[in-house]
């Protein structure tokens, strides 16, 4: 009688953990490939737009927000953004460092450069905002002894195109 | 800026007393109360602070996130917290969209 209680539990136990973990996976694929939907079409916009005089663009392999968005959350460069967006952009940028790598995929003609160099441009994980139709985004030059540069710049998303929309912070080397 | 441009100026032809470092990392330990007190000379009304600010203008990325950046942004009273209302980008930002200043015409 013991045993088969033991059992009972044992199952229900397997069956709640199952079950919870089905369901947090399935919301995290579908968190995660809206995300990566949202991110190859913007990326393939930033090419298009910001990188368009590059033919080749040097850049590192992956995406981090480590050291990019500087002084971007205050003043015209938040403008109209909500108190709980400005929250949510602060937690996004000082709390993910973490780096993700790049998808050939997403841009054409780039050129991954070795992380212990320094000639690549620094490109931050892209941002998104209000269901996707507003996103943050910040990139710097290839590192240069005197004259690195940073722009962050907020971007809309009007009928599926992507255009920036406002300066939210910039440091120029010059 | 134009300050900022005449010590590039006097590095190109002087290049040997960079000794190591970059320009701006040179700049940064030797000419900024030089150009806090040229700005004050030619702008009397600048506090320290919005001359600093202004001196510190235009170093660049490079330089922004290296401790001794962080060490003179301390000594003249600004925050080293990048997105805070009290680093010194923000009193730069003042004057470069027109907010404080006169605007050139």
């Amino acid at each position: 009688m013991v045993t088969i209680k033991h059992g009972y539990t044992f199952l229900l136990t397997v069956i709640l953990i199952s079950n919870v973990l089905f369901t947090q996976n399935v919301f995290a694929q579908q968190v995660s490939s809206k995300y990566k939907h949202e991110l190859k079409k913007f990326m393939k916009f930033i090419r298009n737009t910001e990188f368009k005089q590059y033919d080749t663009l040097k850049i590192y392999p992956y995406l981090s927000n480590k050291n990019l968005f500087m002084i971007s959350l205050f003043g015209t460069g938040v403008y109209g953004l909500s108190n709980e967006e400005k929250t949510y952009l602060i937690k996004e940028i000082q709390s993910d460092t973490a780096k993700y790598y790049f998808n050939r995929h997403w841009m054409k003609n780039v050129q991954f450069v070795p992380q212990n160099q320094k000639d690549g441009w620094r490109l931050s994980k892209p941002i998104f905002l209000r269901n996707y139709l507003l996103c943050a985004f910040s990139f710097a030059t290839p590192y240069d002894p005197d004259f690195a540069s940073q722009w962050t710049y907020l971007y809309k998303k009007e009928n599926g195109k992507w255009s920036r929309l406002l300066l939210m912070g910039k440091i120029l080397g010059y | 800026m134009l300050i900022h441009e005449i010590v590039h100026a006097y590095i190109f032809t002087n290049p040997e007393v960079l000794n190591g470092l970059t320009q701006h990392a040179y700049m940064l330990q030797n000419y900024i109360d030089g150009i806090i007190g040229s700005l004050q000379t030619f702008f009397p009304s600048l506090t320290s602070q919005q001359a600093a600010s202004l001196a510190l203008g235009g170093l660049g990325d490079d330089i922004t996130g290296t401790q001794a950046f962080a060490d003179v942004l301390t000594k003249y009273g600004f925050t080293t917290n990048m997105n805070s209302r009290d680093y010194f980008a923000f009193y730069s930002k003042l004057y470069e969209y027109g907010t404080s200043g006169t605007s050139c015409k």
